[in-house]
């Protein structure tokens, strides 16, 4: 009798044990976390330099930003600061941006963005471009570890920044044209 | 006591003196050379701190590890380095590396390092003024462990074919100063054993010989020519003495 009942303990553990251990797992592959993606977007514009310098760096959102909920006021490491603004797609182009990030939007209405903005002076970033098709700068890619991204290298030579080639190391490979 | 032979007193006193010059030229070379290639280490250490600083930098602002350890991997990889570690303000570590090696090489470096390098070479990687990470790099003594060893071995090499040299050298000078003192003693021996007064010794090759020879010539002359006056003198004395005996008698 009490051999069962420590056979049906060990059995209850070890199905709370493997309980934990799924939950942890699941932790583990949870989705980037908006603060992950602010500091990534914060490092884009820490490595990134304009023709001209401004005091505010402008970010602006488009399309549907399912984390970009941290992308509030920020300062970059030399106390500049970066301002939020939301704003349609089309008005992107009309010099009020420094940053244009692109929440989920369709793949031409992106593709135009994007092309809108080229040689322009204005760093693109994609959180819903994985393949990064769209021609955006950065696109945020969310592996198991957190958030990284690719780099369009041909679209950052044709944008008219200057981003610093260190960064070409971090991100994941470069992305197909 | 036997007495030791000029040669061998010569020789003796090449090679010691030969053994302490290369001795001492090895020591001070390897001295030398040991501090002159601790600086140049030290140099390579805070140029590699630096290095790792400026290309971990992008990757300690994304906050990407793996990005800062690759960075550590491709700049320290060099036979100066031991280790090096970043860590952030914090204290946490966001990357360690460790150059590894043989069994030989831990066994023989791990417990010199620190005695060698114990301070690692520091830097700070900075944006916008703060502080984003500390870079550490800890130095390997291999290299100056290699420098050791192949100077010690070159050092026995030259201490040995020094040795033969001096051999070579102790030979000639027996050529050419011990023969000549030797066959003036022999001369001399010579004119000894045959009471032959008129004999005289041949000149040296050695400056100092051949004046010794000459004085010696000149005492055999004297020495000749008392002999040649001394029976003169002596039947002159035997005929004063028997003049003497006669007039006693008378």
């Amino acid at each position: 009798m009490r051999t069962g009942r420590n056979l049906a303990r060990q059995a209850l553990a070890l199905a709370m044990a493997s309980q934990l251990a799924a939950e942890s797992g699941a932790a583990r592959a949870a989705p980037a976390s908006d603060a992950a993606v602010a500091r990534m977007v914060a490092s884009f514009v820490e490595f990134t330099r304009w023709p001209e310098r401004r005091g505010v760096v402008r970010l602006c959102i488009a399309g549907t930003a399912d984390k970009a909920g941290a992308l509030g006021p920020m300062r970059l490491s030399d106390g500049r600061p970066i301002e939020r603004k939301v704003l349609q797609p089309a008005a992107l182009a009309n010099g009020q941006c420094d940053v244009a990030y692109f929440g989920t939007m369709p793949a031409a209405s992106l593709r135009a963005a994007t092309t809108a903005l080229r040689g322009k002076g204005v760093l693109t970033i994609a959180e819903n471009d994985p393949q990064c098709r769209s021609q955006a700068m950065f696109c945020l890619v969310y592996p198991a570890s957190g958030v990284s991204f690719r780099l369009n290298i041909d679209a950052v030579s044709r944008s008219g920044l200057r981003v610093d080639p260190r960064v070409l190391r971090i991100g994941e490979g470069e992305a197909g044209q | 006591m036997n007495p030791t032979s000029l040669s061998r007193l010569l020789a003796r006193a090449n090679l010691r003196l030969i053994r302490f010059a290369v001795l001492v030229a090895a020591a001070s070379l390897m001295v030398s050379g040991l501090i002159l290639i601790r600086d140049n280490a030290s140099r390579q250490l805070a140029l590699v701190a630096r290095t790792v600083g400026y290309t971990v930098e992008p990757g300690v602002v994304f906050g990407d590890r793996e990005a800062v350890l690759e960075g550590v991997r491709s700049v320290a990889d060099s036979p100066a380095v031991d280790r090096v570690e970043v860590i952030d303000p914090a204290g946490r570590v966001l990357a360690r590396w460790h150059r590894g090696g043989t069994a030989v090489h831990a066994m023989l470096c791990d417990p010199l390092n620190p005695l060698l390098w114990p301070e690692a070479a520091v830097r700070e990687v900075k944006r916008g003024g703060a502080t984003l990470a500390v870079v550490h790099v800890h130095g390997d003594i291999g290299g100056q462990l290699r420098y050791l060893l192949i100077g010690g071995a070159i050092s026995l090499v030259c201490l040995a074919l020094t040795v033969i040299a001096s051999r070579f050298v102790a030979d000639r000078l027996g050529h050419e100063v011990i023969d000549p003192v030797e066959n003036l003693a022999a001369e001399l021996a010579r004119i000894r054993t045959s009471g032959d007064l008129s004999q005289r010794l041949s000149g040296s090759t050695v400056a100092e010989l051949d004046q010794a020879a000459s004085e010696v010539n000149r005492l055999l002359a004297e020495l000749q020519r008392l002999r040649e006056r001394l029976p003169a003198h002596a039947a002159s004395r035997r005929s004063a003495g028997e003049d003497e005996e006669g007039h006693d008698n008378a």
